[in-house]
């Protein structure tokens, strides 16, 4: 077996064997689940070693790039394979995904105490969602792991959210599936009719010999960027998000923001771009405004948040706005910067939910207006915190600055209006997020129950340091994961025409 | 055609006499038998079914048209009595539970077989139509045996005169076109109608009455009434059956009438395509937007298989517009895919439905708040249905789903597709409704107790859900062996 189809079935190994176990042994569970997930991310971690960046140079289709390539015929009759393969882009997603899942199940020990095993077997099945879809080249191999992360991140919202879960969860599950419908119609429409004389799924046949008339572009960016638009979520789509980030679970929520969100923006920069070039001209001014207004209203609803985690989720539109103006300015800058602020918000924006949790996990409510002073009692609380929003609103030096940074670049180049609008996004974030840590860590104790608050536990403590390492390594050298991701984004700009 | 009426070869219909053999051995059984008549029949009744699959795939490769051209015998007659056998065991698996001491119902569902039997091979609209009535007549029968509950009484007394209004219809109809072409034969009338240029209005009239009539049988908008409270007021094993298997023989029966169809050119605004687009079109969105009210699951289900009805004839609208060529294979492997999968998927949702009522004693959707937490493998087994009922991978259900929209897809009918899609999602709706009241709600009230001491699949209802779970779940990711059977079929 290759490493990369044992990477993608491990975790549903680990759940399967979960099934083996009786019902009330909760810490076997939690072993296995723990265990997995990180055999799964040291399995893994070959892949970044062995990846060659300079594979590809001014590659005119996906077919140059990829590699740890396996193709085997899965439905002979319709010419479905299970194809996987990894370029530069999908690389660094997919180790993000295997690097915080682990985290999750850690940091979910403490919180999730009923139904234990359901839980954490969902959270496998999850994870090997997550990693299909970044590993598939077959748009139906890619459809079926898109598709089936549906039902476990239900069962997570539905099951072990918070008290207004199921409106929530259904919420999710509608929004997702009217989206992916279309791209399924879409998707069978490449199928008879986007190679001539040939009957293919293979996104690789696709970019390199496909032929779609400008005409059909239109309708078929507009079906598949319609399914990836609800996912990141973009502005006007995204009112399921803060719905679903408040009800999950804390884990739930970071592997929310930290991967399904970048789904979407991943689906934008490997499927839509890439294959209908016409059909993304046409719509990227469009699209531009629509993550200019996101920028910017994501971050005024965050300042009006009573609550925190309602906050983070509402930074999330802004900061996903952020990642798809960057890849709709179509140049380096623009699309190198929206593709580091993917993972820059995956590890962000995940510490920030952990820290809330954190919080919640004592208090169990996560209402600003009940904290203040908590500096005083929690002292590496407040360090990990300021650290993180930092990085989050970006400060030179940490992740944030590096993605925003190039993002607005690239936005300025495209068209200096847009650059404008969207740096005021940076200075609104600023304001939300110290606005917010000065009303909860500085000034006195104004609650008693705030009074006798635990600091970090260890374990606490050691997942937000790994975190942090990533945060502070992108934030000074970028150019690990920049130039693993070049080339996949030349290729990207060389079939835009530019 | 050529045959000489005194040389009659019998051979092509030793499935139906060896059926109708084994009903009579099992009737006289049935009759000596003092004790658990019900399993006797049921055990009997499904090794004569299992027998009667090994004899149909055996003579698989005769095919041809026998007995003055009245029965055709082709890779779809096979597929559709293999499928029909299926359900029947399953069915007859599921009557056993609720019937155990009385044979009659056994033997009412293989009767129903019988007729279906013939109704996959009939070439001619004489025997269509007998054999669509052999189907009918046990089934009224069926709904009204919960002979003490006013409801299946009621029930079968609905489909009793719906079933007659919709027979007379199709028969009229069927002399109509009969009329006019002077044949019986399906090919022949067809053809001869498809030599007349122009179509007349009798021509026009007698197609829509016949698809009134089969309209009736695969309740299909606006000729669906009858069906929630059929299969509300049947007991619920007979229901299982009924929302698969007559379904099935219904388009079954279409597929063959599709020849005669194509014909209709559109000098008075009526077309198949037409006909067939909006038949569907209502058809599921009518059924799904039934389902959402619905706080009986038997009544959910039954809506659903309104609304699955409707999805299954988007394939016929596809046949419609291209009488012949690639398209047209495509889109009839995929119904016959689409019935494979809907039959496991179906039955298996009732198997557990039916379970909880044997338990609790309703199936009130009340009854299913909590079940995932008393009775988390069965619940978790109609969990996997539904979602499977939805069409979301990796469950066999959205196999059905990506064939018939690439049937649609390829010929390019764009807005039933939309229609199709929106369709879904408020299926999940309803569907997702009954999933959330049994994992993330409690019971309430005085049933608590009741719902909390669980229910239990036992050996039977074990096997029955392996039988369905299984295909249910490895359709969803390899069906590359049953999609070439089904194409094998086709070609």
């Amino acid at each position: 077996m290759d490493i990369l189809t044992l990477i993608i079935f491990l975790p549903t190994v680990g759940a399967l064997a979960m099934l083996l176990l009786k019902r009330d042994s909760d810490a076997a569970v939690r072993g296995i689940a723990l265990v997995t997930s990180l055999v799964t991310f040291v399995v893994s971690l070959p892949l970044f070693f062995m990846f060659d960046p300079k594979k590809g140079a001014y590659a005119s289709g996906l077919g140059d790039l990829i590699q740890f390539e396996v193709q085997k015929v899965w439905i002979e009759t319709f010419n479905i394979n299970y194809h996987i393969g990894l370029d530069g882009i999908s690389l660094i997603l997919l180790l993000l995904t295997t690097f915080l899942t682990p985290l999750c199940i850690w940091g979910s020990f403490p919180a999730i105490k009923q139904r234990v095993k359901g839980y954490y077997m969902a959270f496998l099945f999850l994870e090997t969602g997550m990693l299909g879809v970044f590993a598939s080249v077959d748009l139906i191999l890619f459809y079926v792991f898109w598709e089936a992360m549906l039902i476990p991140m239900y069962m997570m919202i539905g099951v072990w959210g918070g008290p207004n879960r199921v409106y929530a969860a259904v919420k999710f599950i509608l929004y997702t599936l009217v989206g992916s419908l279309l791209m399924l119609i879409g998707i069978l429409w490449l199928y008879f009719n986007g190679v001539p004389g040939v009957h293919t799924f293979s996104l690789i046949d696709l970019t390199h010999l496909g032929q779609i008339p400008a005409g059909a572009q239109l309708y078929l960016f507009a079906a598949f960027a319609l399914a990836f638009a609800i996912k990141v979520p973009m502005f006007p789509f995204h009112t399921w998000l803060p719905d679903a980030h408040v009800e999950a679970p804390t884990a739930g929520s970071m592997i929310l923001a930290g991967i399904l969100l970048k789904m979407g923006t991943y689906g934008f920069i490997r499927f839509c771009i890439p294959l209908f070039p016409d059909g993304a001209h046409h719509f990227a001014g469009t699209i531009a405004i629509l993550a200019i207004i996101g920028i910017i209203y994501g971050a005024l609803v965050s300042m009006m948040q009573t609550d925190m985690k309602k906050l983070v989720a509402y930074s999330s539109v802004s900061h996903l706005g952020f990642v798809m103006l960057g890849l709709f300015a179509f140049n380096m800058e623009g699309l190198q910067g929206g593709t580091i602020q993917m993972i820059n918000h995956g590890l962000s924006t995940g510490a920030l939910f952990f820290l809330v949790g954190v919080i919640y996990e004592r208090r169990h409510t996560r209402l600003i207006s009940e904290y203040g002073g908590l500096a005083k009692v929690m002292p590496k609380y407040a360090v990990f915190f300021l650290i993180v929003s930092l990085s989050s609103i970006g400060l030179p030096g940490l992740n944030g600055f590096i993605g925003e940074f190039l993002v607005l670049l690239g936005a300025f180049k495209a068209n200096p209006v847009w650059g404008v609008c969207a740096a005021s996004g940076v200075i609104f974030a600023a304001v939300y997020l110290l606005w917010m840590y000065q009303r909860v860590f500085f000034g006195e104790i104004t609650n008693d129950a705030n009074k006798k608050l635990k600091d970090l536990t260890g374990s606490e403590f050691a997942i937000l340091s790994i975190l942090l390492i990533f945060i502070v390594w992108i934030g000074v050298y970028p150019n690990t994961f920049l130039s693993l991701t070049e080339n996949s984004v030349q290729m990207v700009l060389t079939r835009l025409g530019g | 055609m050529n045959q000489s009426p005194i040389n009659i070869d019998l051979s092509p219909m030793i499935p139906e006499l060896t059926l109708v053999g084994g009903l009579l051995l099992l009737l006289i059984v049935d009759l000596l038998a003092k004790r658990n008549k019900g399993i006797i029949a049921a055990v009997g009744g499904s090794i004569l079914l299992f027998v009667l699959m090994i004899i149909t795939i055996s003579a698989e490769e005769r095919v041809g048209s026998y007995l003055f051209g009245t029965v055709i015998q082709d890779g779809i007659t096979v597929f559709f009595r293999l499928l029909f056998c299926l359900a029947g065991i399953i069915s007859l698996g599921l009557m056993s539970y609720r019937f155990k001491d009385e044979g009659e119902p056994h033997l009412l569902i293989l009767s129903c077989i019988l007729g279906m039997f013939l109704l996959a091979g009939a070439n001619d609209i004489i025997m269509l139509f007998v054999a669509i009535e052999m189907v009918s007549i046990p089934a009224y029968v069926l709904a009204g045996y919960g002979r003490k509950d006013m409801k299946s009484a009621e029930a079968s007394l609905k489909y009793v005169l719906y079933g007659a209004v919709s027979s007379g219809m199709m028969l009229y109809g069927f002399s109509l076109l009969y009329g006019i072409s002077g044949a019986t034969n399906l090919p022949e009338m067809a053809a001869k109608l498809g030599t007349v240029s122009g179509t007349s209005l009798p021509h026009v009239m007698g197609l829509v009455l016949v698809f009134a009539g089969i309209g009736y049988k695969i309740a299909m908008v606006p000729f669906h009434f009858w069906c929630p409270d059929v299969y509300e007021g049947s007991p619920t094993a007979v229901t299982a059956f009924f929302s698969v298997a007559p379904k099935a023989a219904g388009f079954a029966a279409l597929l063959r009438l599709m020849p005669v169809y194509v014909t209709l050119e559109p000098t008075y605004g009526v077309t198949a395509v037409g006909m067939i687009t909006i038949g569907s079109a209502m058809t599921m969105t009518l059924g799904n937007l039934g389902a959402i009210w619905q706080d009986s699951v038997k009544r959910l289900l039954a809506y659903s298989s309104i609304a699955h009805a409707g999805y299954l004839l988007m394939g016929f609208a596809v046949l419609a517009a291209y009488p012949e060529g690639e398209i047209h294979d495509l889109a009839t492997a995929a119904v016959m895919f689409y019935l494979v999968v809907y039959v496991f998927m179906n039955l298996g949702a009732f198997l557990i439905v039916d379970l909880v009522e044997r338990n609790f004693g309703g199936e009130h959707i009340k009854w299913f708040r909590g079940f995932g937490k008393s009775s988390p493998i069965p619940a978790l087994a109609l969990a996997v249905f539904l979602f499977s009922l939805i069409g979301l991978p990796p469950l066999a259900g959205f196999i059905g789903k990506f064939y018939l929209f690439s049937a649609l897809v390829k010929g390019k009918l764009f807005a039933l597709a939309i229609i199709a899609i929106a369709n879904t999602v408020v299926s999940l709706f309803y569907y997702v409704r009954l999933i959330r009241d049994m994992f993330l709600y409690e019971a309430e009230g005085n049933i608590a107790d009741q719902v909390a001491a669980g229910a239990k699949l036992k050996t039977l209802g074990g096997i029955l859900a392996i039988v369905t779970l299984i295909p249910t779940l490895v359709l969803g990711i390899f069906w590359g062996q049953l999609a070439n059977w089904i194409q094998l079929k086709v070609w």
